[in-house]
């Protein structure tokens, strides 16, 4: 209590010298000012610094039963102001007083506008007795309103380390005193929107109470918006009943839920961004963000998750097993904290029989890292040659010149940043400031930068030459391409068993490169693809229909940020707003999603808006059969974040080839936990540094900016090895979501994961087609490792059956041109291993 | 003399000398056409006329802030430019747009009619509205000369 007083003292004074020197301008502004009663009535009321409510530990992780028998843990109450207190339903003691008070608290916080941001929370430290039931019973008794007030209980082990350890508040038994036979604290703890324990405060002393009042006031304020509606985006819940309605007729099986279970497991990653995309946010590319990524690093048989970050290192996190992970990034030898990373992508690169990883950044250089097949990674840059300095994006592993080795593609996007750099402005889960990181600072004008030639970069195309060396041979193979690019995608478009190369430009047409058999490569774009998607983003090639070629699904967000449109006409395409010369598209540009389906003759036709396939502020998308009826279904990340309104990511269900059906209501993954759509992007420190900041403007101390939340890429696999498809996300700004189904509870499926191993072929049998025959189906997909956006992932081949029990045959075309079918005794539900023939 | 007469009289005496000063001016010629400098920075747009000379560059160019003037029933050449973001110049009513970038030279050429409001509409690559960037086009008749708008 001395250090508090102390405390307050200290920060009074400081608020004296703060009121003192802006007295005088405040004068100036009032000389000029028409509405001075107002401001002097501003003026001479205390202007108590905000800052004064001090940031102390966060309440530690929990997850609790409710008074409706509901399970609560820490998130359901982050994105709110709660106060706590601890009782138990038997005392006689101060409870009852303690109760009282909170109900006192209650009526008087139900008067503020505020009230909805608000919570109380009562903890039970007799669980035994308190039951949800019991704590129902007492509710009722004392006529309380709960709708916002929790009564929680739990083990006693549960409850009393958390009184104990996370809220430092005593509690201990006394058998002897039969009116308090628990002895616990009196005090009301005060907890703010991202958990953190701001001051405790004796209910039953008038001054702590009235403190206790005018600290929530202060710790409410510091939460600003922007936009402001982006806290309570209502209308996502509306889209959630109007798509639930429109389900009820659906023929696709949707009987089936997913839940973000990041809460539980194990995963702390979160992603941090530059100020360039947050606190000076302007249009450049920075805020296209990161990459997910999977592979089995250690051949342990669980597949591992690489999250890439802006600021800090990117994270490898070891799959345990049960859903949970543990953080190895340092162990790996993978914790590279000096530049801006970007992609991420897993490859075998020597053919040992492991995974390698290539990690591109903004301009400090991309690198190469080899893996010794137990998750311990060299970093071998230097001797690869590969260490691009550039403004790398998305990079693809794939074997041109079909001799065994994977070779990379390497996309730059083009000099969006000046040779200038700034610290990163970081703050600390204590509100501390730190200067660890920098980053180049980007140009104001970047998204004009396709029409400055001096900015161009060129893509680069690396020959694996062996012995872990590579040659750019961009020029040699007549591959020298400026686009503004994040990422290509591969596919055989002639069917000539050579790969060939879409490039996506996110200002501008695509273009595509017909590979001529791996000697070198020719320019087909408009002739195979008329139009293109103007801002194209991601893309996945995959069997739409299973007629057994495949078809193309490209994604387009800068056409939406042409124009914010709402409801409908986000499932259209864009009304582009801006002009031919900053398009220069030359009459061929598509603004939106582009479906191509492959007509099997080398050429493709464009049918996305026919098969609903269009989708708003799209990132990336990665695909998977998520109901398992033997149709791959797509996830697409989107969204904006701060300063941009929320953007709801898209679950696209396949109906039966024909079209897509929008899902992410139905399925669970719209709206977010707890119906979350925003969260903390930046701090302001409205009264020192900040001040000059737009949303300072009528503004003094501590804010903490709420912006929109937003997905960028994503994976979809077996995370918990149930059989069905999970889906993880990379948040931009956030931590991840980890999204589990609940299909194989639901339903009996049938499915078979392959993996491949090439020996002529490159030992991942990545550009190898596999087709499962089952029943009168034909099942066709590749091995591509295109996994969401800005990324490249190892994974097995994931097939849903339908209603097949039985696999008649599988038939795979290696990269190396050899056909191989197999058809023994295949069981379903289960992995396979194909090894190819030598 | 109350302090109000007084005022007015001396309001009145300079009227008359600024009328007798600037009556050449009013007998300037029509101007046919006209080139205007409009730049964007920092969200507003800064249009920069020629001024009497007829010469953009020199000592006695106009400018104004946020909204735009134009003489009527001329041919007018707009050269947009930006010091700092990528902004969209436009003038919905007649249907005209154009983005105006750092280092790049754009240009919107049109005719216009008799004296009228147009809007300016203004945007910038970014997720923020900024009202500044939204002004009008008055055109103005030019029986007084075009920049009586700028005493």
């Amino acid at each position: 209590m001395h250090t508090f007083n102390k405390f307050l003292l200290s920060s009074l004074s400081i608020l004296v010298l703060v009121a003192c020197n802006k007295t005088s301008t405040e004068n100036k502004r009032l000389a000029d000012t028409p509405t001075k009663a107002t401001a002097i009535a501003t003026i001479k009321k205390p202007t108590r610094n905000k800052d004064a409510v001090r940031i102390l530990n966060s309440v530690p992780k929990f997850e609790l039963t409710n008074q409706r028998n509901e399970s609560i843990d820490n998130s359901d109450l982050y994105g709110r102001v709660w106060v706590a207190n601890f009782i138990f339903t038997q005392c006689q003691g101060i409870c009852p007083l303690q109760t009282a008070k909170m109900l006192e608290l209650q009526n008087s916080l139900k008067r503020s506008n505020r009230w909805d941001d608000m919570r109380l929370v009562s903890f039970s430290v007799d669980p035994e007795t308190d039951t949800p039931q019991a704590l129902s019973e007492y509710i009722n008794s004392k006529s309380l309103e709960t709708s916002q007030w929790q009564f929680l209980t739990g083990t006693r082990d549960e409850l009393w380390d958390l009184s104990k350890n996370g809220f430092k508040l005593p509690v201990t038994e006394d058998a002897q005193n039969t009116k308090m036979p628990i002895l616990h604290s009196a005090q009301f703890v005060l907890v703010d929107w991202e958990g953190r324990i701001r001051g405790y405060y004796d209910s039953l002393n008038e001054k702590g109470y009235s403190n206790l009042k005018r600290d929530l006031a202060s710790v409410v304020n510091e939460r600003m918006a922007y936009p402001s509606t982006v806290i309570n985006s209502s209308w996502v819940k509306q889209r959630q009943e109007q798509q639930i309605a429109s389900a009820k007729n659906s023929e696709i099986f949707n009987d089936f839920t997913f839940k973000d279970t990041i809460s539980e497991s194990g995963i702390t990653f979160k992603h941090k961004i530059v100020d360039d995309a947050g606190i000076a946010y302007k249009a450049v590319h920075y805020d296209h963000g990161n990459a997910v990524a999977i592979a089995d690093v250690d051949s342990d048989g669980l597949l591992d998750i690489y999250f890439s970050t802006q600021v800090g290192s990117n994270e490898l996190w070891r799959n345990l097993g049960n859903g949970q992970f543990e953080n190895i990034t340092k162990k790996s030898g993978l914790f590279v904290d000096d530049r801006i990373g970007v992609g991420a992508s897993f490859a075998d690169i020597d053919n040992d029989g492991d995974q390698d990883l290539y990690t591109t950044s903004v301009r400090i250089g991309n690198q190469l890292f080899e893996n010794d097949g137990k998750g311990h990674f060299k970093n071998i840059t230097n001797k690869s040659n590969t260490g691009v300095k550039a403004h790398s994006s998305g990079s693809v592993f794939f074997d041109y010149d079909r001799d065994g080795l994977l070779d990379l593609f390497v996309s730059n996007v083009g000099v969006y940043t000046e040779e200038n750099t700034q610290k990163v402005s970081l703050y600390t889960q204590q509100g501390q400031k730190t200067t660890d990181y920098n980053f180049h600072i980007g140009f104001n004008d970047a998204f004009a930068g396709h029409l400055k030639a001096e900015r161009t970069e060129t893509s680069v195309l690396f020959k694996n030459m062996g012995n872990n060396t590579f040659q750019d041979v961009s020029k040699k193979v007549n591959l020298v391409d400026t686009s503004w690019t994040g990422e290509a995608n591969v596919i055989d478009g002639n069917n000539d068993g050579w790969p060939d190369l879409y490039i996506h430009n996110m200002q501008g047409n695509d273009e595509y490169y017909e590979n001529q058999q791996g000697q070198s490569f020719v320019r087909k774009s408009r002739d195979v693809f008329p139009k293109t998607p103007w801002g194209a983003m991601g893309s996945k090639t995959f069997d739409f229909d299973n007629d057994g070629d495949m078809d193309i699904f490209i994604t387009d967000m800068h056409s939406d940020m042409s124009k914010d449109v709402f409801g409908a006409d986000e499932k259209r395409k864009s009304d582009i707003s801006y002009t031919e010369s900053f398009l220069q598209s030359d009459g061929n540009s598509l603004f939106g999603n582009a479906f191509y389906r492959n007509e099997s003759n080398g050429q493709f036709t464009e049918i996305s808006d026919q098969i609903n396939a269009e989708t708003y502020w799209p990132w990336g998308l990665g695909t998977g059969d998520v109901n398992a009826d033997g149709f791959e279904d797509v996830f697409i990340t989107a969204g904006m974040n701060y300063p941009f309104r929320y953007a709801p990511n898209s679950l696209l269900l396949n109906n039966q080839g024909l079209n897509f059906v929008d899902s992410e209501y139905i399925l669970g993954v719209e709206p977010r936990k707890n119906g979350l759509s925003a969260a903390p992007s930046f701090d302001l420190d409205c009264s020192g540094e900040n001040k000059s900041h737009l949303l300072c403007k009528d503004e003094t101390g501590r804010r903490v900016i709420w912006g929109a939340l937003g997905s960028r890429s994503s994976v979809i696999f077996d995370l918990d090895q149930d059989g069905d498809q999970d889906i993880v996300t990379l948040e931009f700004n956030h931590a991840p979501m980890v999204l589990i189904s609940d299909l194989s509870d639901k339903k009996n499926i049938n499915y078979i994961k392959i993996n491949l191993e090439g020996t002529q072929s490159n030992k991942s049998g990545i550009g190898a087609t596999v087709k499962v025959f089952a029943g009168n189906d034909i099942y066709t997909k590749i091995q591509d490792g295109k996994s969401g956006y800005l990324a490249q992932s190892f994974y097995p081949l994931y097939f849903g059956l339908g209603d097949n029990k039985k696999i008649n045959k599988i038939e795979v075309n290696w990269p190396s041109g050899n056909t191989q079918t197999y058809s023994k005794n295949i069981e379903i539900n289960q992995t396979l291993n194909l090894t190819e023939s030598k | 003399m109350p302090l109000s007469r007084k005022c007015s009289l001396f309001l009145l005496l300079i009227g008359i000398c600024f009328c007798l000063s600037c009556t050449p001016k009013t007998k300037q010629t029509r101007l046919e056409s006209i080139i205007i400098e409009v730049t964007g920075h920092n969200f507003n747009w800064h249009y920069r006329y020629p001024g009497a000379d007829g010469i953009l560059g020199t000592k006695d160019d106009e400018s104004s802030i946020q909204d735009l003037y134009l003489p009527d029933n001329a041919n007018i050449r707009l050269q947009l430019k930006s010091l700092d973001y990528v902004y969209t110049f436009a003038l919905p009513d007649i249907g005209l747009k154009e983005i105006a970038v750092p280092d790049l030279d754009f240009e919107l050429q049109f005719k216009t009619g008799s004296e009228q409001t147009l809007k300016v509409l203004g945007d910038q690559f970014c997720g923020y509205a900024h009202e500044t960037l939204i002004g009008k086009a008055f055109v103005k008749n030019q029986d007084h000369g075009f920049y009586s708008w700028s005493n």
